[in-house]
């Protein structure tokens, strides 16, 4: 027969009665929020790569030593991909009789393809957004090279063998790149022009960027198309690698976005396990009936199947489609912050979340399920024949390799899963032991409580292993609701302290040593504060344990990269701050002596070096030798001066170096700025404001979406923590309607059950805080890389809100009891 | 023989009536007695379910619940669910046993009535001796032995 047909008629019958409702909620919030936050996250994600992307000029970028391979123009037109080119190399400039060192910049008339370039007419005046690069015959460079030259605006600049126009000031290029401080002043010019100047030859040192935008289809499959093409010296430009300080914010971002996904997809996970749970208590008499009617257990299991399966579809398009409205409303209530342009809706996102909702349900509602197919055909006769639960590996273990998978695929984070998956069936097992530990020393205190409490006591007592269960549900929810909560908090406060308020956005290089102190009380003098003077030698390393590097360093590594060109190099007595010793000690200042270098950890890694290895470097004409004494981890993306090597007092003293600094100046006092620059004309200032203040601005967009999916998801918890109150309410319904035929009153009733729902609430917060703060340690530690740091409140705070929320949930759910004549109640149920 | 081989069995041969009438809460009287039927695979099991409804008195009450009515047209609505499959011996457990004694009179000359009619073999348990009487055949349990 066809049991397709038949299971539909039957959902049709179940849904008809209301015998679903519960479970068709549980599952519709499960698929809504899910979809709702994997579209609103992808949507957010795309549109932070497009924004992020003006830091590279462009949604693609490839850096290359060699001119574009007509191919890949080519294969660009043929996707309709938008291009542009930059060609960067130093070359010295003569004017004025004076002599300087500059870095030219290239750049095709399309530049910049994402973002836009800002010029000034007059140093420090009000800036101009300029959408396209510089014509043909014009220069537009740096403040640096205008004083440094003695050049004005209008002036004639040759560069190699072509005379430019200095035309504008630059003050912001978008895709600026590299050490801040080893920067050569910048002079920007018409793609045009270059031939003439007769500067590239064979053989010259010189980086070509090819930059490309287009629909994102299109740029994926030329991104496909390009990867196995490149060589050694030709590279994909990555966001996270070469912006390393936006890159970081967007990846701790999209990490938390997905965690929030899943504590959503688990808080409705334990409302379908409940919600099924209740199902298949409430069809016990009908799956033995059914028996008695001749249903074979298979056809049962395939009956049951096949409806949960419909319900699945029908649920999860409902879902999707509340979740594609939910996703909408929350981009039109942060319209105002996030960026005009933002990425379309994908299709795709809404597919995974469809079918989350059925991986969900099947996760969730198959234990329960099974138990249908074990009811014996002898329950019709004898009622207390209930067939065996399901056994708890199959429950736990089927709904932990679920959500594990989940985890999994949002977050692509092996360690995450784990730390998550591991700590949290570990805290289950401990929790559901506390648990009983804790409900026994209750039964003893019974006869000693009065007619209100024990009844209340009792109700939790009567059936402890479904007092465990609900307490581990509720749990779970509030331990879902509480580590979004917990996340996105400290995620905002260490980007806070990441750009604090007054964060240096002026850099000076080349203050000279015999500069230093006079340099340091200007500064104070113009009330300047928290400004620490970093010694500056440049040097290359050329040796490990005395074996040239490039025989050790593989090819296209960090490694490899930082040995090709001149390092910052340092000394410092001290550890710098936001810098974390990871091997070895640092030194002593007055005890150490000279010849030890502490060296960056990723670098250290990338270069196969370790303590005691000897570094050699060369400064000048002179080498010096180094050991190893420590490893750092460095913050990068701090935005302030960091280093790769850092060396201990004394050993750099013979050579000759220059003193960098970072400060804040507020916009007002940009002044400042030509004071210095009058009184020390060697000294060379970089203005990073721009660049942080855009900075500034993602972050806080960043900030308040995960603000508004929090919300989301705390929303979510609430509601499905009372769909989970309700779908345990049947046996509570039916002992309270005794207890009135038996005479009790309402005041009684009520004050069993806001004492019953009222201890459960809070055992279960008080559970979910510790199983919440362990888990946060954990991610903390060994995922996100955040300080951990106990919330004192919410250890008091949590049970409260669990007694609360579970009280109201319960009260609103019996209320019917005590308002109601028993006689409808118990022909009812 | 297995416990699915036993299932198939009762919806070929089979039909039950039970003291507390054992009808599925979510479903109509109609839907209950069409139940078996569809399980069997039967096409005709609309037409049929209402046929007999309407035999035992209840043409008026097909899309009621369970819930929405008493205790004897919800073991008449039994009867027909047991009767519809036209099974060859019919097992009734105290059938009167939740019923006043006027509408369990009316259910009893009910199920004799269906029983001559589909030449079923009916197998009755119960206390009521008046009730036995009416049996080809009676044996007594006491304490679980046949007296």
């Amino acid at each position: 027969m066809n049991y397709f047909k038949l299971a539909f008629r039957l959902l049709l019958r179940e849904t008809r009665s209301g015998e679903l409702t519960i479970l068709l909620l549980a599952l519709i919030i499960a698929v809504s929020s899910s979809t709702a936050i994997s579209l609103f996250a992808n949507r957010l994600h795309r549109t932070m790569i497009t924004q992020a992307a003006e830091f590279l000029a462009a949604d693609l970028a490839v850096s290359s030593s060699a001119a574009l391979p007509p191919a890949w123009q080519a294969k660009a037109n043929q996707l309709q991909l938008k291009q542009s080119q930059t060609t960067e190399f130093s070359t010295v400039l003569m004017e004025n009789d004076e002599m300087l060192l500059a870095s030219i910049k290239v750049v095709s008339d399309l530049y910049p393809l994402r973002g836009h370039l800002k010029t000034t007419q007059q140093h420090f005046s009000d800036e101009q957004i300029r959408l396209k690069p510089p014509q043909q015959g014009e220069a537009w460079i740096e403040q640096r090279v205008l004083s440094s030259l003695k050049l004005k605006l209008g002036d004639n600049l040759q560069v190699g063998e072509k005379v430019l126009t200095v035309t504008r000031l630059l003050t912001y290029e978008p895709d600026k790149r590299g050490n801040l401080y080893s920067l050569s002043p910048r002079v920007m010019m018409n793609s045009q022009d270059l031939a003439a100047t007769h500067i590239i030859q064979a053989g010259s040192h010189v980086h070509y960027f090819f930059q490309f935008i287009g629909q994102e289809n299109n740029l994926a499959s030329f991104e496909n198309w390009l990867k196995p093409q490149l060589n050694v010296s030709q590279r994909l430009m990555d966001i996270k690698e070469d912006r390393p300080e936006l890159g970081t914010a967007l990846e701790r971002a999209e990490r938390y976005l997905g965690l929030t996904s899943i504590m959503v997809i688990l808080i409705a996970g334990v409302a379908i396990a409940m919600a099924t749970r209740r199902y298949s208590e409430r069809h016990f008499n009908t799956s033995a009936v059914l028996r008695c009617l001749g249903c074979q257990q298979k056809q049962l299991l395939r009956l049951y199947s096949y409806q949960f399966l419909m319900l699945g579809f029908i649920a999860s398009a409902v879902g999707c489609l509340l979740g594609w409205g939910a996703q909408e409303i929350l981009l039109q209530l942060l319209r105002d912050l996030l960026p005009t342009q933002i990425a379309a809706p994908s299709l795709l996102a809404v597919v995974f979340g469809f079918c989350t909702g059925l991986v969900i349900l099947f996760g969730f509602a198959f234990p329960p399920l099974l138990r249908l197919k074990n009811v014996s055909a002898l329950r019709v006769l004898r009622h207390e024949l209930e067939p065996v639960p399901a056994s708890a590996y199959l429950v736990y273990g089927l709904a932990i390799s679920l959500i594990g998978g989940l985890i999994f695929s949002y977050t692509n984070d092996l360690k995450m899963t784990v730390t998550l998956i591991g700590g949290g069936a570990l805290m289950l097992l401990v929790v559901a032991v506390i648990i009983y530990a804790l409900l026994h020393p209750l039964r003893k205190l019974l006869p000693h409580l009065g007619l209100n409490t024990r009844f209340g006591v009792q109700a939790l007592l009567r059936e402890p292993k479904t007092t465990v269960n609900q307490i581990l549900a509720f749990s779970m929810t509030l331990v879902a609701m509480l580590l979004s909560f917990n996340v996105s908090h400290d995620l905002i406060s260490d980007w806070q302290q990441q750009l604090p308020e007054n964060a240096p956005n002026h850099f000076v290089l080349n203050i000279f040593p015999h500069q230093k102190q006079e340099f340091e009380a200007e500064l104070k003098k113009q009330k300047i504060q928290n400004t620490q003077l970093y010694p500056i030698i440049r040097g290359r390393l050329v040796q490990i344990n005395n074996q040239p590097v490039q025989k050790i360093v593989s090819k296209d590594s960090q490694g490899e990269r930082a040995t090709h060109r001149d390092l910052s190099l340092t000394w410092s007595s001290t550890l710098p701050k936001d810098n974390q010793l990871v091997a070895g000690e640092w030194w002593d200042e007055k005890t150490t002596e000279p010849g030890l270098v502490s060296i960056e950890e990723k670098l250290a890694k990338s270069l196969k070096v370790t303590l005691g290895d000897s570094l050699t470097f060369t400064i000048g004409s002179q080498q010096v030798n180094a050991r190893i004494s420590s490893i750092r981890k460095v913050r990068w993306d701090t935005m302030k001066p960091n280093f790769y090597m850092v060396f201990s007092p004394k050993s750099l003293d013979a050579y000759p170096s220059t003193y960098l600094t970072s400060f804040y100046l507020p916009r007002a006092e940009k002044n400042i700025l030509n004071t210095l620059v009058k009184k020390y004309p060697s000294i060379t200032v970089l203005e990073v404001d721009l660049i942080l203040e855009q900075f500034k601005t993602i972050l806080l967009q960043l900030t308040q979406a995960i603000n508004a999916l929090l919300y989301f998801a705390l929303f979510a918890g609430f509601t499905v923590l009372f769909a989970a109150v309700y779908a345990s309410l049947d046996q509570r319904i039916y002992q309270a309607v005794l207890m009135r035929t038996l005479g009790a009153n309402k005041a009684l009733l009520r004050k069993n059950q806001l004492i019953e729902f009222s201890l459960l609430g809070a055992l279960s917060g008080l559970l979910a805080i510790i199983i919440a703060e362990v888990l946060l340690f954990a991610l903390y530690h060994f995922v996100l890389k955040i300080e951990f740091q106990a919330n004192y409140l919410l250890w008091g705070l949590t049970p409260v809100i669990g007694a609360t929320s579970v009280t109201l949930a319960g009260s609103f759910g019996v209320r019917k009891v005590v308002k109601k004549s028993p006689m409808e109640i118990l022909r009812q149920n | 023989m297995d416990e699915d081989g036993r299932a198939a069995m009762r919806n070929q041969m089979i039909g039950f009536v039970f003291q507390s009438f054992q009808l599925l809460p979510s479903l109509t009287a109609l839907e209950n007695v069409m139940l078996p039927l569809e399980l069997a695979g039967d096409k005709q099991a609309k037409t049929a379910a209402s046929e007999l409804l309407k035999r035992v008195g209840l043409g008026e009450r097909l899309t009621h619940t369970p819930k929405q009515l008493s205790g004897g047209e919800q073991q008449r609505i039994a009867l027909a669910r047991a009767f519809v499959t036209q099974p060859d011996i019919l097992f009734a457990d105290e059938p009167t046993g939740n019923l006043d004694s006027k509408t369990g009179q009316h259910i009893i000359e009910l199920l004799f009535e269906l029983n001559q009619e589909q030449n079923t073999t009916l197998i009755l348990v119960t206390h009521d001796t008046s009730l036995a009487g009416r049996c080809q055949h009676s044996i007594t349990l006491e304490a679980g032995l046949m007296l």
